[in-house]
């Protein structure tokens, strides 16, 4: 297989970068709209609410605007993007644990269903274990090497590894019917 | 199912997937790139270069739709880009020929006014007119920038930039990197836009190009050294010498991916010379396949002086990779008492040698010796005294002199109320592999 690293999504990664890095805001807007999928998606299996999947992405794109003349290698962009992401989402996270022991509970909609992510895997990823859904997706959906993810959330390379062995009986259970959406839930918990 | 068996299941599974950003989240997205900071403005172009020779080009015409009558606005539209002393643009108007050939569609008229060519780049300077004016700012719209065809062939992907000369005219300029493979001496180009502003159309463009003359301004090299750095083994395939740019070609295979790693390069004295442009490719990157290592092609764009050097010293470093996760770490010093003399890494020195501050703004001029890597568009900021940023406008850098390595940074106007601080970026992340330099002999 071969990846084009300058050219990705049809836009010439290494220019835009190129020119967003000196604060050419259409450039970044082109990569933003590249990768705008990516975050949802990535955010969305770590963050349970729609607000702070919002959040989160706004924050990122804003750090990553503001850091980017310190981004070296272009090739690198969107595993840069990520880590960001994932970063501001634990952030998120570490804020409402906060709250929560203050008395303020959120619902827990994970699992649910809405009407913009509807599709079956995504679901069954919403079912795993914290630990697991950022793994499965990138490794899934964002279609990442084992040492890419390994470098992202920051967990060594065999972490990764048996956190995707977990992840991956789980997922084809469920969506083979072997096992239930519901009770996996439960047997998470 | 075994495991691999499993993972293609659940990859295709993932692949055939559609997911679609909430209404809110798309609005937060589009609200945050509306406010998006202003400090910072669009780019200059990047590549900075020397000089060309393109002697004959014969427009042909588009088959579709109607021509309009030639509508060259600007003499030169090269030399309009390139009026606040650009030197890119001024070699490319030094060597350029006059196209003005115009196409027509959907009221929007695109003119090609010159074209220009080397070993290293063919760039095609344009405008856009629309008498009812632009709903979008087309200053960075990639549908200008088109793909570059010979003979049927994409050869390249258009890179390039345009601004607004009136609420009607859209000045720009597209340039293909087509040093991958070697030109013949007459070519038949394609150029071809299928948008503007939001209007999808057709306007096409034909040439035959001819170069003469450029043999004795441009130097290709294929040295096929090759040299090891840990985890990688390169070859140094090709060097270019040229007009418009200077490319090293490197061709490298990984034992282990991503390597964070670039090159310092310098001159037959042992001058670093000003790398301003990294192209990279790969096979093999996203996946562990047995027996198929990863492998990847580069090319690093430099600026020599005006002497050509004997010989090139390519000296390789690595970072570390999660550099690009944390903020950048400043040297900052008062501006009062110039020179400013700043030591960001141990084979590195920055010195600010003047300062000029105005109703129009300020500029910050500094010469950069020593070992100093790409990828850091912005080496000059000032801070306020809050410690926030303020980072130079129209691109961060303009390199003034490849023989003194004399930057300028240009800001927008200041606070008078304030005092800023030079500041320049931290570079210890950096591990200078001098054992593994390797010398490219150029005669």
């Amino acid at each position: 297989m071969e990846l084009v690293l300058e050219h990705i999504g049809g836009t010439n990664l290494d220019s835009d970068v190129r020119l967003a890095k000196n604060g050419d805001a259409a450039a970044f807007e082109r990569l933003v709209q590249e990768n705008k999928i990516s975050m949802y998606r990535v955010a969305k299996g770590i963050l349970k609410s729609e607000a702070d999947v919002g959040d989160a992405v706004q924050e990122t794109i804003l750090k990553a605007y503001k850091g980017l003349p310190s981004l070296r290698k272009h090739a690198y962009f969107k595993t840069w993007l990520i880590k960001i992401l994932i970063n501001e989402c634990n952030s998120i996270l570490r804020r409402q644990k906060r709250i929560v022991l203050m008395g303020k509970i959120k619902p827990d909609n994970a699992g649910t269903q809405t009407d913009h992510d509807s599709a079956e895997l995504m679901n069954a990823v919403k079912c795993l274990d914290d630990d697991l859904r950022v793994v499965t997706i990138l490794f899934y959906f964002e279609d990442l090497p084992i040492k890419t993810i390994s470098s992202i959330v920051n967990v060594p390379e065999g972490t990764v590894k048996s956190r995707l062995s977990r992840a991956r009986v789980k997922l084809y259970n469920v969506l083979t019917g072997k096992e239930g959406v519901q009770n996996e839930r439960k047997a998470n918990r | 199912m075994n495991e691999r068996q499993i993972d293609s299941f659940l990859k295709e599974k993932a692949r055939t997937e559609q997911i679609r950003v909430s209404d809110q989240v798309e609005e937060q997205i589009s609200c945050t790139m509306q406010h998006l900071p202003r400090h910072r403005k669009a780019l200059k172009p990047g590549l900075a270069i020397a000089a060309v020779l393109l002697a004959s080009v014969v427009a042909l015409t588009a088959i579709s739709p109607t021509y309009a009558e030639n509508l060259p606005i600007l003499k030169s539209v090269f030399k309009y880009l390139g009026r606040s002393g650009d030197y890119t643009h001024s070699q490319y108007s030094k060597y350029a020929t006059q196209v003005n050939q115009s196409v027509t569609d959907k009221g929007y008229t695109v003119t090609v006014n010159e074209i220009a060519a080397d070993d290293n780049f063919v760039v095609i300077s344009f405008t856009v007119n629309s008498s009812k004016g632009f709903s979008k700012d087309l200053s960075a719209n990639p549908y200008l920038f088109g793909s570059l065809t010979e003979s049927g062939r994409i050869i390249a992907n258009g890179t390039g930039r345009a601004e607004m000369v009136d609420e009607n005219t859209f000045a720009g300029y597209t340039s293909y990197f087509v040093g991958r493979d070697k030109l013949p001496e007459e070519l038949s180009l394609n150029y071809k836009v299928e948008q503007v502003d939001d209007t999808k159309g057709d306007w096409s463009f034909n040439f035959k190009t001819a170069k003469q003359g450029t043999g004795k301004d441009s130097k290709v090299i294929s040295p096929n050294i090759a040299a090891s750095l840990p985890f990688t083994e390169f070859k140094v395939s090709k060097v270019i010498l040229s007009p418009f740019a200077n490319t090293l070609m490197l061709n490298a295979t990984h034992s282990k991916w991503p390597n964070h790693y670039g090159f310092f390069v310098l001159d037959d004295k042992g001058k670093a010379l000003y790398v301003n442009g990294e192209n990279e490719r790969g096979r093999n990157l996203e996946k562990n396949i047995p027996g198929q290592q990863p492998s990847t092609e580069q090319e690093v764009f430099f600026v020599k002086g005006k002497e050509e050097p004997k010989e090139l010293t390519l000296i390789p470093y690595t970072f570390d990779p999660n550099y690009d996760t944390k903020p950048p770490v400043f040297l900052s010093a008062s501006a009062r008492n110039l020179p400013v003399v700043f030591t960001p890494g141990n084979n590195t020195k920055v010195t600010v040698t003047k300062i000029e501050s105005n109703a129009s703004g300020a500029e910050v001029h500094y010469t950069v010796e020593g070992l100093y890597p790409y990828g850091y568009a912005v080496k000059m900021v000032l801070l306020d005294e809050k410690g926030n940023t303020v980072f130079p406008k129209d691109g961060g850098e303009q390199l003034i002199d490849p023989e003194t390595n004399e930057f300028v940074a240009r800001f927008n106007r200041l606070d008078s109320n304030k005092e800023y601080k030079v500041a320049t970026p931290q570079l210890n992340d950096l591990e200078v592999l001098m054992d593994n330099k390797i010398t490219v002999p150029l005669r």
